[in-house]
Protein backbone atom coordinates (compact mmCIF):
# COMPACT_ATOMS: atom_id res chain seq x y z
CA UNK A 1 0.00 0.00 0.00
CA UNK A 2 3.01 2.03 0.99
CA UNK A 3 4.40 1.66 -2.18
CA UNK A 4 1.50 2.51 -3.85
CA UNK A 5 1.40 5.36 -2.48
CA UNK A 6 4.91 6.63 -3.38
CA UNK A 7 4.04 5.79 -7.05
CA UNK A 8 1.66 8.56 -7.09
CA UNK A 9 3.67 11.32 -4.86
CA UNK A 10 4.34 14.41 -7.11
CA UNK A 11 8.76 13.62 -6.42
CA UNK A 12 7.86 10.47 -7.90
CA UNK A 13 6.45 12.36 -11.21
CA UNK A 14 8.93 15.46 -10.64
CA UNK A 15 11.79 12.29 -11.19
CA UNK A 16 9.87 10.35 -13.68
CA UNK A 17 9.88 14.34 -15.82
CA UNK A 18 13.44 14.62 -15.42
CA UNK A 19 14.13 11.23 -16.75
CA UNK A 20 12.11 11.59 -20.09
CA UNK A 21 13.05 14.95 -20.38
CA UNK A 22 17.05 13.78 -20.03
CA UNK A 23 15.75 11.05 -22.43
CA UNK A 24 14.09 13.20 -25.00
CA UNK A 25 17.21 14.62 -25.62
CA UNK A 26 19.72 12.11 -25.69
CA UNK A 27 17.24 11.33 -28.76
CA UNK A 28 16.58 14.46 -29.81
CA UNK A 29 20.61 14.70 -30.04
CA UNK A 30 21.11 11.55 -31.77
CA UNK A 31 18.70 12.09 -34.34
CA UNK A 32 20.21 15.41 -34.71
CA UNK A 33 23.54 13.86 -35.80
CA UNK A 34 22.23 10.83 -37.60
CA UNK A 35 20.70 13.05 -40.01
CA UNK A 36 23.17 15.21 -40.20
CA UNK A 37 25.89 12.44 -41.44
CA UNK A 38 22.98 11.43 -44.14
CA UNK A 39 23.09 15.15 -45.25
CA UNK A 40 26.28 14.86 -45.17
CA UNK A 41 26.64 11.53 -47.81
CA UNK A 42 23.90 12.79 -49.65
CA UNK A 43 25.85 16.51 -49.85
CA UNK A 44 28.86 14.74 -51.19
CA UNK A 45 26.87 11.86 -53.53
CA UNK A 46 25.33 14.64 -55.32
CA UNK A 47 27.42 17.40 -55.37
CA UNK A 48 25.56 19.61 -53.59
CA UNK A 49 26.86 23.06 -52.85
CA UNK A 50 28.94 23.06 -49.75
CA UNK A 51 26.69 25.38 -47.14
CA UNK A 52 23.97 23.20 -47.83
CA UNK A 53 22.25 22.12 -44.28
CA UNK A 54 24.56 24.81 -42.55
CA UNK A 55 23.28 26.57 -39.39
CA UNK A 56 21.02 23.30 -38.34
CA UNK A 57 23.15 23.42 -35.44
CA UNK A 58 22.24 26.50 -34.19
CA UNK A 59 18.49 25.44 -34.19
CA UNK A 60 19.40 22.22 -32.03
CA UNK A 61 21.53 24.63 -29.60
CA UNK A 62 17.94 27.21 -29.30
CA UNK A 63 16.29 23.90 -28.77
CA UNK A 64 18.50 22.71 -25.88
CA UNK A 65 18.64 26.42 -24.36
CA UNK A 66 14.71 26.03 -24.43
CA UNK A 67 14.95 23.02 -23.07
CA UNK A 68 17.36 23.66 -20.14
CA UNK A 69 15.07 26.87 -19.20
CA UNK A 70 12.18 24.54 -19.18
CA UNK A 71 13.61 22.35 -17.11
CA UNK A 72 14.95 25.21 -14.69
CA UNK A 73 11.13 26.30 -14.14
CA UNK A 74 9.98 23.33 -13.90
CA UNK A 75 12.45 22.79 -10.94
CA UNK A 76 11.49 26.09 -9.44
CA UNK A 77 7.63 25.10 -9.42
CA UNK A 78 8.30 21.86 -7.64
CA UNK A 79 10.75 23.58 -4.89
CA UNK A 80 7.90 26.31 -4.44
CA UNK A 81 5.13 24.01 -4.41
CA UNK A 82 7.42 21.57 -2.00
CA UNK A 83 7.45 24.95 0.00
CA UNK A 84 3.72 25.32 -0.37
CA UNK A 85 3.37 22.22 0.95
CA UNK A 86 5.27 22.30 3.86
CA UNK A 87 3.93 25.53 4.74
CA UNK A 88 0.22 24.76 4.52
CA UNK A 89 1.33 21.45 7.03
CA UNK A 90 2.87 24.11 9.69
CA UNK A 91 -0.19 26.31 8.80
CA UNK A 92 -2.57 23.26 10.21
CA UNK A 93 -0.53 22.30 12.86
CA UNK A 94 -0.15 26.24 14.25
CA UNK A 95 -4.23 26.43 13.90
CA UNK A 96 -4.77 23.04 15.49
CA UNK A 97 -2.13 24.21 18.65
CA UNK A 98 -3.25 28.02 18.55
CA UNK A 99 -7.32 26.39 18.48
CA UNK A 100 -6.59 24.00 21.33
CA UNK A 101 -5.46 26.89 23.54
CA UNK A 102 -8.66 28.79 22.47
CA UNK A 103 -11.28 25.93 23.17
CA UNK A 104 -9.86 25.23 26.12
CA UNK A 105 -10.80 27.98 28.58
CA UNK A 106 -13.70 28.89 26.52
CA UNK A 107 -15.06 25.37 27.28
CA UNK A 108 -14.25 25.77 31.17
CA UNK A 109 -16.56 28.95 31.25
CA UNK A 110 -19.47 26.97 29.36
CA UNK A 111 -18.88 24.40 32.12
CA UNK A 112 -19.00 26.20 34.89
CA UNK A 113 -22.16 28.39 33.62
CA UNK A 114 -24.09 25.70 32.25
CA UNK A 115 -23.45 24.20 36.25
CA UNK A 116 -24.60 27.25 37.53
CA UNK A 117 -27.82 27.36 35.59
CA UNK A 118 -28.08 23.09 36.54
CA UNK A 119 -27.73 23.13 39.80
CA UNK A 120 -28.10 24.81 43.34
CA UNK A 121 -25.18 25.71 44.91
CA UNK A 122 -24.21 27.41 48.00
CA UNK A 123 -22.69 31.03 47.88
CA UNK A 124 -19.89 29.95 48.54
CA UNK A 125 -19.54 27.23 45.18
CA UNK A 126 -21.09 30.06 43.13
CA UNK A 127 -18.80 32.43 44.07
CA UNK A 128 -16.02 30.14 43.48
CA UNK A 129 -17.23 29.15 40.09
CA UNK A 130 -17.75 32.96 39.24
CA UNK A 131 -14.33 33.42 39.77
CA UNK A 132 -12.91 30.20 38.20
CA UNK A 133 -15.15 31.33 34.87
CA UNK A 134 -13.50 35.11 35.42
CA UNK A 135 -10.17 33.45 35.23
CA UNK A 136 -10.63 31.56 32.30
CA UNK A 137 -11.98 34.35 30.64
CA UNK A 138 -8.86 36.43 31.25
CA UNK A 139 -6.83 33.57 30.30
CA UNK A 140 -8.49 33.39 26.69
CA UNK A 141 -8.72 37.51 26.38
CA UNK A 142 -4.59 37.45 26.63
CA UNK A 143 -4.65 34.52 24.66
CA UNK A 144 -6.70 36.70 21.90
CA UNK A 145 -4.32 39.63 22.49
CA UNK A 146 -1.73 37.61 21.91
CA UNK A 147 -3.51 36.13 18.51
CA UNK A 148 -3.97 39.93 17.12
CA UNK A 149 -0.58 41.53 18.60
CA UNK A 150 0.83 38.76 17.01
CA UNK A 151 -0.91 39.55 13.70
CA UNK A 152 -0.39 43.78 13.99
CA UNK A 153 3.16 43.53 14.98
CA UNK A 154 3.87 42.20 11.20
CA UNK A 155 1.89 45.14 9.68
CA UNK A 156 2.19 47.71 11.68
CA UNK A 157 3.06 48.47 15.55
CA UNK A 158 0.02 50.14 18.03
CA UNK A 159 2.03 53.38 19.00
CA UNK A 160 -1.49 54.46 20.84
CA UNK A 161 -2.48 54.26 25.03
CA UNK A 162 0.93 55.29 25.85
CA UNK A 163 1.01 56.26 29.30
CA UNK A 164 3.86 57.11 31.72
CA UNK A 165 3.90 54.24 33.73
CA UNK A 166 5.50 52.20 36.54
CA UNK A 167 7.08 49.11 34.99
CA UNK A 168 7.91 48.20 38.57
CA UNK A 169 4.49 48.26 39.16
CA UNK A 170 3.49 46.56 36.20
CA UNK A 171 5.68 43.53 37.18
CA UNK A 172 4.76 42.94 40.66
CA UNK A 173 0.94 43.36 39.87
CA UNK A 174 1.89 40.77 37.06
CA UNK A 175 3.54 38.40 40.12
CA UNK A 176 1.00 38.94 42.07
CA UNK A 177 -1.67 37.42 40.16
CA UNK A 178 0.00 34.32 39.14
CA UNK A 179 0.77 33.76 42.84
CA UNK A 180 -2.35 33.81 43.53
CA UNK A 181 -3.38 31.41 40.90
CA UNK A 182 -0.57 29.35 41.67
CA UNK A 183 0.50 29.62 45.25
CA UNK A 184 -0.42 26.31 45.59
CA UNK A 185 1.45 24.33 43.78
CA UNK A 186 4.93 26.39 43.15
CA UNK A 187 6.54 28.61 45.19
CA UNK A 188 6.74 32.63 44.24
CA UNK A 189 9.59 34.89 45.40
CA UNK A 190 9.73 38.62 44.38
CA UNK A 191 12.64 40.43 45.15
CA UNK A 192 13.11 44.10 44.48
CA UNK A 193 16.61 46.62 44.97
CA UNK A 194 15.96 49.39 46.95
CA UNK A 195 15.82 51.66 44.04
CA UNK A 196 12.81 49.71 42.59
CA UNK A 197 11.56 49.06 45.96
CA UNK A 198 11.42 53.12 46.70
CA UNK A 199 10.97 54.81 43.31
CA UNK A 200 9.63 52.65 40.76
CA UNK A 201 10.53 52.95 37.17
CA UNK A 202 8.47 55.37 34.81
CA UNK A 203 8.44 55.38 31.26
CA UNK A 204 6.44 55.97 28.32
CA UNK A 205 5.17 52.50 27.33
CA UNK A 206 1.45 50.89 26.81
CA UNK A 207 0.59 49.85 30.27
CA UNK A 208 -1.68 46.92 28.83
CA UNK A 209 1.30 45.35 26.94
CA UNK A 210 4.00 46.05 29.53
CA UNK A 211 1.44 43.57 31.50
CA UNK A 212 1.14 41.00 28.76
CA UNK A 213 4.72 40.96 29.05
CA UNK A 214 5.25 40.21 32.47
CA UNK A 215 2.13 37.75 32.48
CA UNK A 216 3.16 35.87 29.77
CA UNK A 217 7.11 35.34 31.41
CA UNK A 218 5.81 35.00 34.86
CA UNK A 219 2.53 31.89 33.27
CA UNK A 220 5.70 30.25 31.60
CA UNK A 221 7.54 30.16 34.08
CA UNK A 222 4.92 28.18 35.87
CA UNK A 223 4.10 26.22 32.92
CA UNK A 224 7.75 24.78 32.53
CA UNK A 225 8.30 23.96 35.70
CA UNK A 226 7.45 20.97 37.56
CA UNK A 227 4.88 21.19 40.84
CA UNK A 228 6.29 22.35 43.77
CA UNK A 229 9.13 24.19 41.20
CA UNK A 230 10.35 27.73 42.21
CA UNK A 231 9.51 30.98 40.38
CA UNK A 232 11.57 33.85 41.15
CA UNK A 233 10.86 37.58 39.80
CA UNK A 234 14.01 39.93 40.36
CA UNK A 235 13.63 43.83 39.37
CA UNK A 236 16.51 46.05 39.92
CA UNK A 237 17.22 49.55 38.55
CA UNK A 238 20.95 50.42 38.21
CA UNK A 239 23.01 53.23 39.09
CA UNK A 240 22.69 53.83 35.11
CA UNK A 241 19.04 54.43 35.21
CA UNK A 242 18.11 51.13 33.73
CA UNK A 243 15.43 48.71 34.34
CA UNK A 244 16.20 45.17 34.85
CA UNK A 245 13.80 42.12 35.39
CA UNK A 246 14.87 38.21 35.83
CA UNK A 247 12.01 36.08 35.61
CA UNK A 248 13.70 32.57 36.39
CA UNK A 249 12.42 29.38 37.43
CA UNK A 250 13.70 26.19 38.28
CA UNK A 251 12.20 23.91 35.81
CA UNK A 252 12.64 22.49 32.04
CA UNK A 253 15.51 24.80 30.71
CA UNK A 254 16.10 24.48 27.33
CA UNK A 255 19.65 23.74 25.58
CA UNK A 256 21.22 27.05 24.12
CA UNK A 257 20.31 26.48 20.82
CA UNK A 258 16.91 26.98 21.38
CA UNK A 259 17.43 30.81 23.47
CA UNK A 260 17.15 32.94 20.42
CA UNK A 261 14.92 30.34 18.63
CA UNK A 262 12.14 30.51 21.19
CA UNK A 263 11.26 34.38 20.40
CA UNK A 264 10.30 33.02 16.74
CA UNK A 265 6.69 32.63 16.08
CA UNK A 266 5.29 29.78 16.30
CA UNK A 267 8.80 27.88 17.33
CA UNK A 268 7.82 25.22 19.74
CA UNK A 269 10.73 23.27 20.99
CA UNK A 270 10.16 19.60 20.24
CA UNK A 271 10.12 17.93 23.57
CA UNK A 272 9.29 14.44 24.07
CA UNK A 273 5.87 12.82 25.55
CA UNK A 274 6.30 13.27 29.38
CA UNK A 275 7.81 16.93 29.04
CA UNK A 276 5.38 18.19 26.50
CA UNK A 277 3.49 21.13 27.66
CA UNK A 278 0.59 23.20 25.88
CA UNK A 279 0.58 26.27 23.60
CA UNK A 280 0.23 28.23 20.71
CA UNK A 281 4.00 28.85 20.30
CA UNK A 282 3.08 32.60 20.36
CA UNK A 283 3.68 34.18 23.86
CA UNK A 284 7.69 34.55 23.69
CA UNK A 285 7.31 35.92 19.83
CA UNK A 286 4.41 38.63 21.39
CA UNK A 287 6.49 39.35 24.33
CA UNK A 288 9.74 39.86 22.49
CA UNK A 289 7.41 42.12 19.64
CA UNK A 290 6.56 44.39 22.55
CA UNK A 291 9.64 44.95 24.02
CA UNK A 292 11.39 45.51 20.90
CA UNK A 293 8.69 47.93 20.27
CA UNK A 294 9.04 49.70 23.49
CA UNK A 295 13.23 49.85 22.71
CA UNK A 296 13.67 47.12 25.16
CA UNK A 297 15.73 43.87 25.47
CA UNK A 298 13.62 40.59 26.35
CA UNK A 299 16.69 37.71 25.91
CA UNK A 300 16.54 34.40 27.61
CA UNK A 301 19.10 32.08 29.13
CA UNK A 302 19.89 28.48 30.49
CA UNK A 303 22.28 26.29 31.56
CA UNK A 304 20.42 23.67 30.06
CA UNK A 305 17.57 20.94 30.11
CA UNK A 306 16.28 20.51 33.54
CA UNK A 307 18.90 23.60 34.72
CA UNK A 308 15.74 25.91 34.57
CA UNK A 309 15.35 29.48 32.36
CA UNK A 310 16.15 33.12 33.17
CA UNK A 311 14.33 35.56 30.74
CA UNK A 312 15.64 39.36 31.29
CA UNK A 313 13.35 42.22 30.42
CA UNK A 314 15.24 45.36 30.13
CA UNK A 315 14.50 48.85 29.69
CA UNK A 316 16.06 52.15 29.59
CA UNK A 317 14.02 55.23 31.37
CA UNK A 318 11.99 57.49 28.68
CA UNK A 319 12.29 55.05 25.73
CA UNK A 320 8.83 55.08 24.07
CA UNK A 321 6.94 52.28 21.27
CA UNK A 322 8.42 52.94 18.22
CA UNK B 1 -13.33 1.75 47.39
CA UNK B 2 -16.97 2.21 47.45
CA UNK B 3 -19.35 -1.05 45.96
CA UNK B 4 -22.32 1.17 45.52
CA UNK B 5 -21.31 3.95 43.22
CA UNK B 6 -20.28 3.86 39.50
CA UNK B 7 -16.94 4.78 39.22
CA UNK B 8 -15.69 6.82 37.07
CA UNK B 9 -12.10 7.73 35.73
CA UNK B 10 -11.28 11.83 35.05
CA UNK B 11 -8.31 11.88 33.10
CA UNK B 12 -8.04 15.97 32.24
CA UNK B 13 -5.04 17.66 32.97
CA UNK B 14 -7.04 21.17 32.76
CA UNK B 15 -7.80 22.36 36.30
CA UNK B 16 -10.56 24.37 35.77
CA UNK B 17 -12.28 21.44 33.15
CA UNK B 18 -11.66 19.14 35.80
CA UNK B 19 -12.77 20.50 38.75
CA UNK B 20 -16.10 21.22 36.99
CA UNK B 21 -16.43 17.60 35.72
CA UNK B 22 -15.82 16.45 39.26
CA UNK B 23 -18.16 18.48 41.07
CA UNK B 24 -20.28 17.69 38.22
CA UNK B 25 -20.23 14.05 38.00
CA UNK B 26 -20.19 13.91 41.67
CA UNK B 27 -23.65 15.23 41.81
CA UNK B 28 -25.17 12.53 39.32
CA UNK B 29 -23.70 9.73 42.21
CA UNK B 30 -20.67 9.02 40.49
CA UNK B 31 -17.14 8.28 42.60
CA UNK B 32 -15.15 10.29 40.74
CA UNK B 33 -11.23 9.58 40.51
CA UNK B 34 -9.45 12.72 38.78
CA UNK B 35 -5.79 12.25 37.51
CA UNK B 36 -3.67 14.86 36.04
CA UNK B 37 -0.97 13.32 33.60
CA UNK B 38 -1.08 10.47 31.33
CA UNK B 39 1.37 8.36 33.21
CA UNK B 40 -0.32 8.25 36.66
CA UNK B 41 -3.81 7.37 34.74
CA UNK B 42 -2.39 4.79 33.29
CA UNK B 43 -0.78 3.21 36.04
CA UNK B 44 -4.38 3.54 38.12
CA UNK B 45 -6.03 2.04 35.25
CA UNK B 46 -3.71 -1.09 35.05
CA UNK B 47 -4.38 -1.48 38.69
CA UNK B 48 -8.14 -0.79 38.83
CA UNK B 49 -9.31 -1.62 35.82
CA UNK B 50 -11.79 -4.04 37.29
CA UNK B 51 -13.66 -1.15 39.47
CA UNK B 52 -13.49 1.40 36.95
CA UNK B 53 -17.23 2.04 34.96
CA UNK B 54 -16.05 4.34 32.41
CA UNK B 55 -12.96 6.36 31.56
CA UNK B 56 -13.49 10.17 30.70
CA UNK B 57 -10.13 10.65 28.81
CA UNK B 58 -8.93 14.19 27.39
CA UNK B 59 -5.93 13.45 24.51
CA UNK B 60 -3.32 16.00 25.15
CA UNK B 61 -1.58 15.22 28.28
CA UNK B 62 1.49 15.41 30.21
CA UNK B 63 3.66 12.20 30.10
CA UNK B 64 1.23 9.92 28.35
CA UNK B 65 -1.48 10.86 25.50
CA UNK B 66 -4.59 9.98 25.92
CA UNK B 67 -4.46 7.87 22.38
CA UNK B 68 -1.17 5.73 24.00
CA UNK B 69 -3.55 5.30 27.22
CA UNK B 70 -6.98 4.20 24.86
CA UNK B 71 -4.44 1.99 23.31
CA UNK B 72 -2.86 0.19 25.91
CA UNK B 73 -5.85 0.30 28.18
CA UNK B 74 -7.41 -1.72 25.80
CA UNK B 75 -5.29 -3.67 25.78
CA UNK B 76 -5.38 -5.37 29.17
CA UNK B 77 -9.32 -3.71 29.51
CA UNK B 78 -11.25 -4.29 26.33
CA UNK B 79 -15.11 -3.95 28.47
CA UNK B 80 -14.27 -0.25 30.01
CA UNK B 81 -16.89 2.48 28.25
CA UNK B 82 -13.85 5.07 26.96
CA UNK B 83 -15.31 8.54 26.17
CA UNK B 84 -12.77 11.12 24.73
CA UNK B 85 -12.87 14.61 25.63
CA UNK B 86 -10.83 16.56 23.82
CA UNK B 87 -10.05 20.01 21.76
CA UNK B 88 -9.08 18.46 18.59
CA UNK B 89 -12.39 18.87 16.77
CA UNK B 90 -10.70 17.18 12.87
CA UNK B 91 -12.52 14.17 11.83
CA UNK B 92 -9.19 12.39 11.63
CA UNK B 93 -8.75 12.61 15.20
CA UNK B 94 -11.94 11.52 15.96
CA UNK B 95 -11.81 8.14 13.48
CA UNK B 96 -8.39 7.51 14.86
CA UNK B 97 -9.67 7.04 18.39
CA UNK B 98 -12.81 5.66 17.63
CA UNK B 99 -10.66 3.17 15.80
CA UNK B 100 -8.02 2.33 18.90
CA UNK B 101 -11.04 1.34 20.89
CA UNK B 102 -12.91 4.62 22.08
CA UNK B 103 -16.70 4.29 22.60
CA UNK B 104 -17.43 7.86 21.67
CA UNK B 105 -15.79 11.18 21.37
CA UNK B 106 -16.77 14.29 22.55
CA UNK B 107 -15.23 17.60 21.89
CA UNK B 108 -14.22 20.84 23.97
CA UNK B 109 -16.60 23.11 24.42
CA UNK B 110 -18.92 20.79 25.30
CA UNK B 111 -22.80 20.34 26.43
CA UNK B 112 -22.46 19.25 29.67
CA UNK B 113 -25.93 17.66 29.81
CA UNK B 114 -25.10 16.23 27.18
CA UNK B 115 -21.72 14.84 27.98
CA UNK B 116 -23.39 13.70 31.47
CA UNK B 117 -26.13 11.43 29.08
CA UNK B 118 -23.54 9.92 27.00
CA UNK B 119 -21.03 9.17 30.14
CA UNK B 120 -24.50 7.54 31.82
CA UNK B 121 -25.31 5.74 28.50
CA UNK B 122 -22.24 4.11 28.17
CA UNK B 123 -22.20 3.04 31.77
CA UNK B 124 -25.52 1.27 31.53
CA UNK B 125 -24.06 -0.75 28.81
CA UNK B 126 -20.77 -1.74 30.85
CA UNK B 127 -23.57 -3.05 33.32
CA UNK B 128 -24.85 -5.26 30.06
CA UNK B 129 -21.52 -6.68 29.53
CA UNK B 130 -20.93 -7.53 33.30
CA UNK B 131 -24.57 -9.69 33.02
CA UNK B 132 -23.19 -12.12 30.50
CA UNK B 133 -22.29 -14.69 32.78
CA UNK B 134 -21.53 -17.83 30.49
CA UNK B 135 -20.27 -17.56 26.84
CA UNK B 136 -22.90 -16.12 24.27
CA UNK B 137 -22.16 -17.33 20.88
CA UNK B 138 -23.77 -15.11 17.92
CA UNK B 139 -22.90 -15.71 14.31
CA UNK B 140 -23.49 -12.37 12.37
CA UNK B 141 -22.34 -12.74 8.45
CA UNK B 142 -19.33 -14.75 7.88
CA UNK B 143 -17.86 -14.22 11.79
CA UNK B 144 -18.50 -16.11 15.01
CA UNK B 145 -18.15 -13.85 17.99
CA UNK B 146 -18.37 -15.38 21.42
CA UNK B 147 -20.06 -12.06 23.72
CA UNK B 148 -18.62 -13.39 26.96
CA UNK B 149 -14.87 -13.58 26.10
CA UNK B 150 -15.32 -10.69 24.01
CA UNK B 151 -13.58 -12.40 21.22
CA UNK B 152 -14.79 -13.03 17.11
CA UNK B 153 -13.58 -15.36 14.55
CA UNK B 154 -13.91 -13.14 11.27
CA UNK B 155 -15.00 -13.87 7.84
CA UNK B 156 -11.19 -13.99 7.04
CA UNK B 157 -10.92 -17.02 9.41
CA UNK B 158 -8.62 -14.89 11.69
CA UNK B 159 -9.48 -14.17 15.74
CA UNK B 160 -9.42 -10.51 17.18
CA UNK B 161 -11.12 -8.81 19.77
CA UNK B 162 -13.77 -6.85 19.97
CA UNK B 163 -15.03 -3.81 22.13
CA UNK B 164 -18.16 -4.38 24.05
CA UNK B 165 -20.09 -1.51 22.15
CA UNK B 166 -18.81 -3.53 19.48
CA UNK B 167 -20.16 -6.87 21.00
CA UNK B 168 -23.56 -5.07 21.87
CA UNK B 169 -23.91 -3.13 18.48
CA UNK B 170 -23.15 -6.96 16.77
CA UNK B 171 -26.06 -8.52 19.25
CA UNK B 172 -28.29 -5.60 18.31
CA UNK B 173 -28.21 -6.61 14.43
CA UNK B 174 -28.35 -9.81 14.82
CA UNK B 175 -31.87 -8.92 16.75
CA UNK B 176 -33.32 -7.07 14.09
CA UNK B 177 -32.07 -9.49 11.41
CA UNK B 178 -33.60 -7.70 7.85
CA UNK B 179 -34.90 -4.84 9.69
CA UNK B 180 -33.65 -1.46 8.93
CA UNK B 181 -32.16 0.38 12.13
CA UNK B 182 -31.92 4.04 11.91
CA UNK B 183 -28.57 5.93 13.17
CA UNK B 184 -30.88 6.85 16.27
CA UNK B 185 -32.36 3.51 16.90
CA UNK B 186 -28.29 2.04 17.13
CA UNK B 187 -27.80 5.43 19.53
CA UNK B 188 -30.15 4.46 21.78
CA UNK B 189 -30.06 0.25 21.22
CA UNK B 190 -26.58 0.21 21.76
CA UNK B 191 -24.82 3.58 23.64
CA UNK B 192 -27.94 4.36 25.45
CA UNK B 193 -28.07 7.54 24.10
CA UNK B 194 -31.02 10.46 23.57
CA UNK B 195 -31.56 10.08 19.72
CA UNK B 196 -31.44 13.32 19.58
CA UNK B 197 -27.71 13.59 19.66
CA UNK B 198 -26.25 13.26 16.13
CA UNK B 199 -22.98 11.47 16.39
CA UNK B 200 -20.89 10.11 13.14
CA UNK B 201 -19.69 7.25 16.00
CA UNK B 202 -22.04 5.07 14.49
CA UNK B 203 -20.89 5.18 10.98
CA UNK B 204 -17.28 4.46 11.95
CA UNK B 205 -18.31 1.44 14.18
CA UNK B 206 -20.59 -0.26 11.71
CA UNK B 207 -17.56 0.20 9.45
CA UNK B 208 -15.37 -1.47 12.06
CA UNK B 209 -17.73 -4.36 12.00
CA UNK B 210 -18.25 -4.56 8.87
CA UNK B 211 -14.17 -4.84 8.36
CA UNK B 212 -14.82 -8.54 10.72
CA UNK B 213 -17.91 -10.05 8.99
CA UNK B 214 -17.68 -9.07 5.77
CA UNK B 215 -15.44 -10.81 3.33
CA UNK B 216 -15.16 -7.87 0.83
CA UNK B 217 -15.73 -4.83 2.52
CA UNK B 218 -16.37 -2.35 -0.24
CA UNK B 219 -19.29 -4.41 -1.65
CA UNK B 220 -20.98 -5.71 2.09
CA UNK B 221 -23.32 -8.55 1.82
CA UNK B 222 -24.52 -8.39 5.10
CA UNK B 223 -24.51 -5.21 6.99
CA UNK B 224 -26.31 -2.74 3.96
CA UNK B 225 -26.14 0.75 4.43
CA UNK B 226 -29.66 2.47 3.19
CA UNK B 227 -28.84 6.11 2.39
CA UNK B 228 -30.26 8.85 4.51
CA UNK B 229 -31.61 6.19 6.70
CA UNK B 230 -29.03 4.05 8.92
CA UNK B 231 -28.24 0.41 8.05
CA UNK B 232 -29.39 -3.50 7.84
CA UNK B 233 -28.40 -6.77 8.65
CA UNK B 234 -29.57 -8.66 6.05
CA UNK B 235 -29.43 -12.71 5.66
CA UNK B 236 -32.10 -13.07 3.81
CA UNK B 237 -31.49 -13.09 0.09
CA UNK B 238 -34.86 -11.21 -1.37
CA UNK B 239 -34.70 -8.45 1.30
CA UNK B 240 -30.90 -8.15 0.30
CA UNK B 241 -31.64 -8.20 -3.33
CA UNK B 242 -34.15 -4.93 -2.90
CA UNK B 243 -32.04 -3.13 -0.79
CA UNK B 244 -29.03 -2.90 -2.81
CA UNK B 245 -30.95 -2.16 -6.10
CA UNK B 246 -32.94 0.93 -4.08
CA UNK B 247 -29.51 2.10 -3.75
CA UNK B 248 -28.74 1.75 -7.04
Amino acid sequence: MKKIRWLFHPITFFVLAQISWGLLMIVWIRWYLMRNQEIDIMVQRFAIKENFGTGQWIILVEGCILMGVILVALFMVFVSQRKQVRLNKLKDSIMSSVTHELKTPLASIKLYLETMVLRTLSEEERIKFLKRSLSEADRLQKLIDSVLISARSEVKRSDKELEYTDIVELATAAFMRSKERFAEKRTFLLIKNPEAEENGFMIRCNPHQIAIVFDNLIDNAVKYTHQGGKITVQVDISPEMKFKARISDDGMGMEKQHLKKIFNKFYRIERNAILRVHGSGLGLFVCHSIVKSHQGRLYAHSDGPDKGANFYVEFERNTAPR
Amino acid sequence: MSNSKEILLLVEDEEAIGEGLKFNFEHEGYEVIWVKNGSQAYTYIAQNHINLSVILLDIMLPEMDGLEILKRTREIAEQIPIVILSAKSQEGDKIKALGLGADDYVTKPFNLVELMLRIKGLSKRRRWYKNIESDTFLTLGKAQFNLKTLTVRTADASNARISPTEGLLAQTFADNENKILTRSDLLEKVWNYDSKMETRTVDVFVSKLRKLIELDVSSPQYLISVRGVGYAYVTDNDTREKLLSSRN
